[in-house]
């Protein structure tokens, strides 16, 4: 079986029989016959000839033993800061994905989080500066954090940022949000004044672009679309049943190579995975979550004013608890 | 991992999950069906394993071999699991998975489990079977579709052997040697479930309010833990470390470290979780957990101001709640 799957994995790699024979022979150094018979299974691989295959082909073992379809290869995606923590990598990374997934006209990303999709946070490049700033803690192993001056970030990085929200607005999303979607950043925010890593002028900035992005989320939602102009890009729904929960999924009818989902796992590093078994699972989940979530894009006007009311109440109690009133930018 | 073959490194991890040789050389025959002499003329590679006998082996032992072979990728394995009771392999029923569990983790020598997370680790409130039969209802709910969902009461009519089972999970996580990283939010959760419940009807005042007793009991069961350093209410075992993470943490994480088996399990969407094996992985994870824990208060032992002001905040959570029921009562 191992040995079947194996050379189906390398035999898809090429563009006919012979060119995989050729090849093989010439990793194992074996004659063109040779190579025959253990493809036909006529001759047993020796674990090293299997090592050997597999790491020409980079081909995962574990996804050709797996069993009873509850393991999947996933691709793990570490994301380092550094030290200066004006980092673009993960951001360009990201970037370049979306780009690739926006020249698709039926595709649709599915998110669910208990925090604020990290998307919006693009929004203002001051947010997406502050929450790096939050992920690098998982890698410091300094008590000390590093003070926040959001006037160090150079036009470079503002411009690549807003991108990455443009690009984001462009695709159509179905997002389950959190009545606590706010919560962890303002926690962050506080923790950060408390430990003298915010100063009050870089802290009332940061509550400034918290409003304006409220204002556009509200604005975003009552129109059920993140442009204008556009009709439903966005549909939002809001967590009825407290849980945890951060992915995203990817979606597309005409180009299946595109659906793929990602999974925060040790956040910020994600863990993507194009299993179709999967992907339709997590499809099922989301959907089900979705159905009993209420839905506050373009209806239901009341919950939305609601909903909205009470993340500026978070925010506004968390600015009178944190700031005096004469702080000015 | 230092083996230098697929072969070497199978047996090496399969060898390191037993108390002894012998113990291993049992199972390992009638498993591959093979003789005592024939057996070791495989461990000591004098003999090749075949692709099937590879295959048995990584399966029968969920092991990663991706780790033997592969030295330069992004891609792992990863195991989906429904609850962080089932962190192996599927079996039929939840009390399967579970003494699955308990089985492989008894035998496991210098066993130590790291946690961060949203909550207190689910396995304390194995101690109050109304708690834990309550967070089933809300997994189950959560995994159903809006087609299933049903509006009758809760019943909390929990069997005896269900709750002579939950006893038993508690008395074997009290024996674990734990590392845990606590936040402000480490009961919001399960008391906003608990509102939720009650708001849509499912869940009577009174249940609500026994729910609040609960967890006012599990709250000073966890101090006095915390004050003793052990989970031994006397004392009698340091078996506790618990720091006061002053940021809640996206990452719902355990890492389990012993000598015979490593992984990682990090849930995504609850009870969904993701399992890893991989020695790359736990590294990853390590470091950023290593990094969380310096920047955390030590509140076990000693840390009593900090530990005071967090139980204070903990019970100030439940009794805001319990208000709101009995106001209805």
């Amino acid at each position: 079986m191992l040995q079947q799957r194996l050379f189906n994995a390398i035999l898809s790699q090429h563009e006919t029989q012979a060119e995989a024979l050729k090849s093989v022979g010439a990793i194992l150094n074996l004659s063109r016959s040779n190579a025959y018979r253990r493809v036909n299974g006529g001759i047993v691989l020796k674990p090293m000839e299997i090592t050997i295959l597999a790491r020409h082909y980079q081909i995962s073992l574990d996804g050709l033993t797996k069993e009873k379809g509850n393991q999947y290869p996933m691709d793990f995606q570490q994301f380092s800061f550094k030290k200066e923590h004006v980092d673009l990598s993960k951001i360009n990374h990201t970037n370049k994905l979306l780009k690739k997934i926006i020249q698709v006209k039926d595709v649709q990303i599915l998110v669910k989080g208990v925090a604020l999709p990290y998307h919006y946070m693009a929004y203002c490049p001051e947010i997406f500066y502050f929450k790096n700033q939050q992920w690098s803690r998982m890698q410091l192993e300094s008590k000390t954090p590093i003070p926040i001056d959001f006037s160090i970030l150079s036009p470079t990085y503002r411009a690549t940022v807003k991108g990455h929200f443009e690009y984001y607005k462009r695709i159509k999303t179905i997002e389950i949000w959190d009545k606590n979607m706010l919560s962890m950043l303002l926690e962050q925010m506080q923790y950060s004044h408390e430990v003298g890593q915010l100063d009050n002028k870089n802290l009332k900035i940061l509550f400034q672009c918290l409003y304006d992005l409220l204002d556009d989320l509200y604005t975003m939602t009552k129109r059920g679309s993140k442009i204008e102009g556009v009709s439903d890009n966005l549909e939002v729904y809001l967590n009825q049943i407290p849980n945890i929960a951060n992915y995203r999924i990817v979606q597309s009818k005409t180009r299946s190579p595109l659906n793929f989902f990602s999974v925060s796992y040790c956040a910020p590093s994600v863990a993507f995975c194009n299993d179709t078994v999967f992907h339709s699972h997590l499809v099922q989940v989301f959907n089900r979550h979705r159905s009993q979530s209420r839905q506050i894009s373009k209806v239901d006007e009341i919950t939305r004013r609601k909903f909205f009311a009470y993340l500026r109440h978070k925010v506004q109690r968390l600015e009178r608890s944190l700031l005096p009133i004469s702080v000015s930018v | 991992m230092q083996a230098t073959t697929l072969q070497g490194g199978i047996f090496e991890k399969i060898l390191r999950m037993y108390p002894s040789k012998s113990a291993a050389t049992d199972d390992l025959t009638k498993l591959l069906g093979t003789s005592k002499q024939s057996l070791y003329r495989k461990i000591n590679e004098k003999s090749a394993l075949k692709p099937d006998e590879i295959v048995l082996l990584a399966q029968h032992y969920s092991i990663t071999l991706d780790d033997l072979v592969l030295t330069d990728t992004n891609t792992y394995m990863f195991h989906h699991t429904r609850g962080i009771m089932q962190p192996y392999k599927e079996t039929d029923t939840e009390d399967g998975l579970m003494k699955d569990m308990i089985g492989r983790l008894k035998n496991a020598t210098n066993l130590t489990v790291y946690y961060t997370g949203a909550e207190v680790p689910i396995f304390y409130l194995f101690h109050y079977p109304r708690l834990l039969h309550f967070k089933k209802y809300i997994w189950n709910r959560l995994n159903s579709s809006v087609d299933d969902l049903d509006y009758e009461l809760i019943d909390f009519t929990i069997p005896r052997e269900d709750t002579a089972y939950y006893e038993e999970i508690a008395r074997f996580f009290e024996t674990i040697n734990t590392i845990e990283l606590w936040d402000s939010a480490g009961v919001s959760l399960v008391i906003e479930q608990v509102i939720y419940a009650y708001n849509i009807g499912v869940l009577p005042a009174d249940d609500a309010r026994e729910l609040m007793k609960d967890l006012t009991r599990m709250l000073n069961r966890l101090e006095q833990m915390l004050k003793v350093g052990s989970k031994y209410l006397d004392g009698s075992v340091p078996n506790l470390e618990v720091y006061f993470n002053p940021v809640p943490s996206a990452n719902w994480l355990y890492i389990i470290e012993s000598d015979q088996i490593n992984y990682t399990q990090a849930i995504f969407d609850t009870p969904n979780s993701l399992l890893n094996m991989h020695p790359k992985i736990q590294q990853n994870v390590n470091t950023r957990f290593a990094a969380l824990k310096e920047q955390s208060h030590l509140i076990s032992l000693s840390g009593t101001t900090y530990r005071k002001k967090l139980f204070a905040n903990y019970h100030q959570q439940v009794q805001k709640a319990s208000l709101k029921f009995e106001e209805e009562f």
